[in-house]
């Protein structure tokens, strides 16, 4: 290629967003998306819900003819980018060397391991399309299955796996589950919601190892307990994808250090998605994120703002993720550090829980429980720095309840 | 120009409402509704966006 256009490396969602922010914005230059996965774009939260519940087909983000074709892209999927140098401007693909006027790092994230865990097979994690397929077949009704990690992730699959008839025990080695994602009252309050799903979570149960030969046969707890198991899944959070980084110079801290824009600290280089830790001016401090609205929102700044065709534009957020456990739908707006939680209307167990989170006297988070319309109007008043009683106010008014 | 949505698709995220809230909004069925009468030129990049940020690609453009 002789003319240095934009490369975007990772061709997941906030990689095709920022091919299209990039071309919406009016760039005509030369557009390459580097993917490692070999299937197209395709979209992530369906796989631990329909694809496994309904065996529902890969939803694909967008098709690579309309990449090519629509949006006149270099679609290379199944190359991996290894290394960055901003001095020279080029990206190493293979024995090539890549120039670039503008860069978007979108390598998102993979699956934590627990180390020494993962020889035998059956032992499982999931992230992509190949590890959702290896679980819809793995998991059959009565297998024995067990969950480490009483996160999102594992909370959706072991509902989706009980769904399918499997018999499922989720292992947790904190005493309160997803404290990071929506604080320590709200993560006990969840608890409820499990037990509407019927789902056997053990808390403080820290996992010793997993047995079996060329396949798994249990999992043994350091208290000596031990579970017998065909399926194991390990979902204990993900790590940015930042390795290939490594002798870049960029600053790497728990994700691409990024400012305000999403400028990496090199002229031309931004970061979107599950790989950025930016500042979020709509909170004033930094944050790394792995939702899929912040990762869309980010994909389509940095695009536009990579090819410089207008001034820098900064990424404002109100973080923003669900989690759908079969029928009940969870939604979090905000962040979860705050000095109050308080429960407007419902609760976890009766599927109809509104909380907001309040610091000072503002609204800065909100968590419901099949609570859409509250939720979504609850994101904008934050968006807007709107006060607590206002807050208080309009969740009365908006909330439903379980009949 | 039109918007169509998919209302067996939209899950309500309401995204569509937050970026424009003149033109969606989600009713009580958790599905979003054109509200604007009418659609001009004016509203194009709103709906844009909206079509582009929906996580369960329920909306199109037309024309
Ligand atoms: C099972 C599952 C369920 C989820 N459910 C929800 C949910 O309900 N709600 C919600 O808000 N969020 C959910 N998420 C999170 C959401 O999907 C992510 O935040 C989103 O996918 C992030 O997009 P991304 O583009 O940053 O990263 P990714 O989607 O991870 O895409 C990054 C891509 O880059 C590729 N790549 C990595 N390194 C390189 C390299 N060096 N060169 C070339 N390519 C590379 C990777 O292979 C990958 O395809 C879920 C995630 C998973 C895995
Ligand atoms: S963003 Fe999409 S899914 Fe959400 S309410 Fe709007 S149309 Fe429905």
């Amino acid at each position: 290629m002789s003319t240095a256009g934009l490369v975007v490396v990772g061709a997941g969602l906030a990689g095709v967003r920022a091919v299209e922010g990039a071309r919406r914005s009016g760039f005509t230059g030369p557009v390459t998306l580097l993917g490692t996965e070999t299937d197209a774009p395709y979209d992530r939260p369906p796989l631990s819900k329909a694809f496994l519940t309904e065996s529902a087909a890969l939803k694909y983000l967008r098709t690579a003819e309309s990449l090519r074709g629509e949006l006149d892209v270099d679609l290379r999927l199944g190359e991996t980018a290894t290394a960055v140098d901003p001095a020279t401007r080029t990206v190493t693909v293979g024995a090539e060397e890549l120039p670039y006027a503008g860069l978007v790092i979108a390598t998102g994230s993979t699956a934590r391991l627990l180390p020494g865990m993962h020889g035998p097979a059956g032992v499982h994690t999931l992230r992509s399309h190949a590890d959702a397929l290896a679980l819809r077949s793995a998991v059959r009704p009565g297998s024995r299955v067990v969950v480490i990690g009483a996160g999102f992730i594992g909370s959706e699959f072991a509902c989706s796996a009980l769904h399918v008839g499997a018999h499922v025990t989720v292992l947790e080695a904190a005493d309160v589950p997803l404290v990071r994602a929506v604080g320590p009252a709200m993560g006990e309050a969840l608890g409820g919601l499990r037990g509407r799903h019927g789902i056997d979570v053990r808390c403080g149960a820290v996992v010793e190892a997993v047995m079996g030969e060329d396949t798994v046969e249990a999992v043994r707890l350091a208290d000596g307990q031990v579970l017998p198991a065909d399926v194991v899944l390990v979902g204990v959070g993900a790590a940015p994808v930042t390795e290939w980084l490594r002798g870049s110079g960029l600053t790497i801290e728990d994700g691409v250090v990024c400012d305000a824009t999403l400028n990496a600290g090199a002229p031309g280089v931004y970061a979107a998605g599950d790989v950025a830790r930016w500042h979020n001016p709509t909170f004033d401090r930094s944050m790394r994120l792995e939702h899929w609205t912040s990762a869309a929102e980010q994909g389509a700044v940095a695009g536009r703002n990579a090819v410089g065709t207008g001034e820098p534009v900064t990424c404002d957020v109100v973080p923003y993720f669900w989690s759908d456990w079969v029928t009940d739908r969870i939604q979090f707006v905000g962040v979860p550090e705050s000095d109050e939680v308080v429960t407007v209307a419902g609760s976890a167990e009766t599927g109809d829980l509104l909380a907001l989170y309040r610091t000072g006297d503002r609204v800065t988070g909100a968590l419901g429980v099949n609570q859409r319309r509250a939720v979504l109007r609850l994101r904008l008043m934050i968006g807007q720095h709107a006060g607590w009683q206002e807050a208080v106010e309009l969740a009365r008014s908006t909330t439903v309840r379980s009949s | 120009m039109e918007v169509r949505i998919d209302t067996a698709a939209c899950a309500g995220h309401g995204v569509c409402e937050a970026l424009a809230p003149h033109i969606f909004e989600v009713d009580d069925e958790g599905k979003a509704q054109v509200v604007a009468q009418t659609l001009d030129e004016a509203d194009r990049v709103d709906v844009e966006n909206a079509v582009n940020q929906c996580p369960e690609q329920a909306l199109r453009l037309i024309g």
